[in-house]
């Protein structure tokens, strides 16, 4: 029954699945990095979704499409920034009112531009394409899995390094997980503290751009309403793993792709009931935590027992 | 030559119409320490902030080498030639001190290196003559080590005028005296320095010349040499501080903490307590003496159940309290002031009423456990009134207060609670002359109405004005036990068991 689980094209929907999240995850990272709790993650991708589909639909280029997509991203997150950092209103309720404002805002948009409340299929957009990999896609079994993905997922990867790159190896790396962790430190040492800040947010509306665009023009090839469903709360869970780290961050990522896509596949190919299936990927990241949890409360007893 | 830097009739109202600083003037001179003197709230740490640009002067003037400057930001300071020392540390923990080093320093580089950063960082230190472990992250350095650290950030930053803001408040006394070695040594390299302080002793020992602040104004500058502790103690707080007390000789009835033979290791296996015995009475102080990390510490938190230990047994008014809840502990009669004021003796952001009611507050609950407002506030403004808080209002949060008043807020708290056993963790640490005076008078008037207290501290002279008995740590042991009622230890004295000199018979086991 679990045969699939050595099927290559079962590992290619992992990574296919694990992209959304893993793009959500790492803007959450780099808030926290920042010091920064964005709970507006969920509508951004929201809005960024729309916003790509409806501009790539108008002008008919993916590249404007995208363009209008980051730049929305990055505009919402601004908004996000202006509110808690130079207004000082409080960071959860913002980021509460972006999400409910992009549920809203989208469905009405939507309605006025495609006619229709639940999806875009009245319009044409364009699409992110799949890329087959020269070399490795020849190569049995792994070609099969890594090559063949959408642009976006392998955009993802670049990112995940990138932003790892960024934040242990270089100054601005530096500046912002000094302001994430002690503001107070990092204004005395002449860091000007919100410009860091905003910067952060910038990249963070840059992943979560992309990983509502990868969801409207990758995974599917038009909106439809709620279509992020969760992904970006679940990311702030993802976060909470990883603690900033965006490879822990990948890693809880991926987790999550696979218990997801092992539910689909079980809904195929087992006789289990449907309820318990969908209840699946839940349960799996639940007991995983649990385990990552008896680990850490593990040590921390060692080095109390270490006392005595 | 004008001097390096002038202040002329500077003033600072703050928002809430609240005037900290009036007219302030002084000037300080290239090349000495120049000691700022003043009791809690006397307003030293708003003209200091003011100074380094991280609050807005409300008017007057600021002079630095003859030239007039007006800092927006600490970082316009910073490019004159300021640099400061907080009295918390503005360090991140969790990077190495070179990243510390060189956070927000203006380079053309995009990328870090990790090891030109601790080069560089060595380089300075070795400059200097400081020594610190660059490779290290903050978070695991000592104190002392972070001090170090801050003084080569802001001197690598190319401070000329360096503020230090009660730098010793949380060093040892070993560490201290190795901070004015290198104090000394920079003035002589040609750093102006800006010492806060409210230890006469220590402002005696290092500075040039003192500038006395007092109620928000200035009460001139002095060359140190000119003048005694005394005479800065009646400047500042316009009063002689004497700390001979009027001590009615009591004699105690009845015992009410004893301590049996209580040992206690670390995570690291360090023997910290080595069977520690004692007994504390009613009507009497009785002082733990002992260099900094000698046991005194440990003993304080065995007793109050914050570490288990290993062995041995506590009892208190006839109870066994070996294994008791910290809760219960307090129920049976123990109130505790903890050293620490900030982290375990008050809650930061909560306001002075509710800082004095926490671990009392079954008393204003009624039976559904629902707080009586009224009695609340009744007690509290009683408790301001008795215990001399300045504060504007019973609701105002507690961290806005001055260090001396929070302490006086805690210590109203724990001496209302009825406790018949006070312990009491360095009470007057980093509290001013005045408030100290206060502190010890309450302290004696509790004694007399019959309580235990013990009395940890690293102030010599707070113990031998207030102790009936002095029982010297050494290493985890009590070396001796003395009397102090009727004729005073001597310092010399208490010196010699301290550092493990002497042992007095019978005491070592």
């Amino acid at each position: 029954m679990l045969s699939f689980l050595v099927s290559p094209s079962f590992w290619a929907s992992v990574l296919a699945s694990t992209t959304p999240v893993l793009l959500a995850t790492l803007a959450a990272n780099i808030m926290t990095k920042a010091g920064i709790f964005n709970l507006g993650i969920e509508g951004t991708m929201l809005i960024c979704a729309l916003g790509g589909v409806l501009a790539s639909g108008f002008t008919g280029s993916l590249f404007i499409g995208m363009l209008v997509g980051v730049l929305l991203g990055i505009l919402v997150s601004f908004v996000l920034g202006y509110f808690i950092l130079v207004m000082n209103a409080p960071m959860n309720s913002c980021g509460v009112a972006i999400n409910l404002a992009a549920t809203g805002g989208t469905v009405f948009i939507l309605a006025m531009v495609c006619g229709s409340k639940n999806n875009s299929s009245s319009l044409v957009s364009a699409y992110f394409p799949n890329v087959a990999i020269p070399l490795l896609k020849d190569i049995p079994v792994v070609g099969q899995i890594l090559s063949g993905q959408n642009a976006v997922t392998y955009l993802s990867w670049i990112f995940v390094a990138a932003t790892y790159f960024l934040l242990y190896h270089t100054k601005l790396g530096l500046n912002i997980r000094a302001v994430g962790e002690n503001e107070a430190a990092a204004k005395s040492a002449g860091i000007n503290v919100l410009r860091i800040k905003f910067i952060a947010l910038a990249m963070c509306g840059l992943f979560c751009a992309f990983g509502g665009m990868y969801l409207s023009m990758g995974a599917l090839h038009g909106f439809t309403a709620g279509m992020v469903s969760g992904r970006g709360f679940l990311s702030l869970a993802m976060d909470a793993i990883a603690q900033g780290n965006p490879l822990i961050g990948c890693a809880s990522s991926f987790l999550y792709g696979f218990s997801n896509t092992i539910t689909v596949y079980l809904q195929l190919y087992s006789q289990l009931d449907l309820q318990l299936i969908s209840a699946f990927p839940y349960v799996f990241i639940l007991v995983v935590l649990m385990f990552i949890q008896l680990g850490r409360s593990r040590i921390e007893k060692k080095k109390q027992r270490a006392q005595f | 030559m004008a001097p390096i830097l002038e202040v002329r009739n500077l003033t600072k109202i703050y928002e809430g119409g609240v005037l900290a600083n009036h007219e302030i003037n002084f000037s300080v001179e290239e090349g000495e320490i120049h000691a700022l003197v003043g009791e809690n709230g006397a307003g030293k740490s708003t003209l200091m902030k003011m100074l380094y640009g991280m609050e807005s002067v409300t008017s007057g003037q600021i002079f630095i080498r003859g030239k007039e400057v007006k800092f927006a930001s600490s970082k316009e300071a910073i490019a004159e030639g300021i640099g400061m020392v907080h009295q918390h540390f503005m360090l991140v923990d969790s990077l190495t001190g070179a990243e510390n080093m060189m956070l927000g320093i203006k380079e053309s580089r995009f990328l870090t290196d990790k090891k030109d950063d601790i080069r560089v960082t060595e380089e300075v230190a070795a400059q200097y003559n400081f020594e610190i472990d660059a490779a290290r992250r903050v978070r695991d350095m000592s104190v002392g080590m972070k001090q170090k650290l801050e003084i080569l950030k802001i001197l690598y930053r190319g401070a000329k005028i360096l503020i230090l803001d009660e730098p010793t408040a949380v060093l040892t006394p070993q560490e201290t005296e190795e901070l004015f070695e290198r104090l000394v040594s920079l003035k002589e390299k040609g750093m102006t320095i800006i010492f806060i302080s409210h230890k006469l002793k220590e402002v005696k020992q290092i500075s040039d010349r003192i500038t006395i602040l007092k109620g928000g104004r200035t009460g001139g500058t002095y060359c140190t040499a000119d003048v005694t502790e005394e005479e800065i103690s009646r400047l500042m707080v316009g009063r002689v501080i004497s700390n001979d007390y009027d001590k009615k000789p009591l004699s105690p009835e009845r015992e009410l903490l004893r301590v049996e033979d209580v040992s206690y290791r670390d995570k690291f296996q360090v023997t910290k307590l080595d069977h520690v015995s004692f007994t504390l009475n009613d009507k009497e102080i009785v002082g733990i003496a002992g260099v900094d990390g000698n046991g005194q510490s440990e003993l304080i938190s065995v007793i109050t159940a914050e570490l288990r230990m290993g062995s041995g047994r506590i009892v208190l008014k006839d109870c066994d309290i070996s294994h008791a809840s910290i809760g219960k502990i307090r129920n049976i009669g123990l109130s505790y002031i903890p050293e620490d004021r900030m982290r375990n003796g008050c809650a930061a952001p909560m306001s002075v009423e509710e800082n004095m009611i926490v671990s009392n507050i079954d008393t204003f609950a009624s039976k559904m456990k629902i707080i009586d407002k009224k009695k609340v506030r009744e007690h509290s403004r009683r408790l301001i009134k008795e215990f001399l808080v300045k504060t504007p209002s019973e609701r105002q949060s507690i961290k806005s207060l001055s260090g001396g008043n929070i302490q006086k807020a805690i210590v109203a708290r724990e001496f209302s609670a009825g406790s018949d056993v006070l312990i009491l963790d360095q009470p007057t640490r980093g509290v001013d002359v005045g408030a100290i005076s206060f502190i010890h008078s309450k302290i004696l008037e509790m004694r007399e109405n019959g309580n235990g207290i013990l009395l940890v501290s690293a102030d010599l002279n707070e113990l031998l004005s207030l102790s009936d008995r002095i029982l010297v740590m050494h290493k985890g042991k009590i070396v001796a036990s003395l009397d102090n009622r009727t004729e005073r230890v001597s310092e010399e004295e208490l010196g010699l068991y301290m550092l493990g000199i002497k042992t007095q018979e019978g005491m070592a086991v």
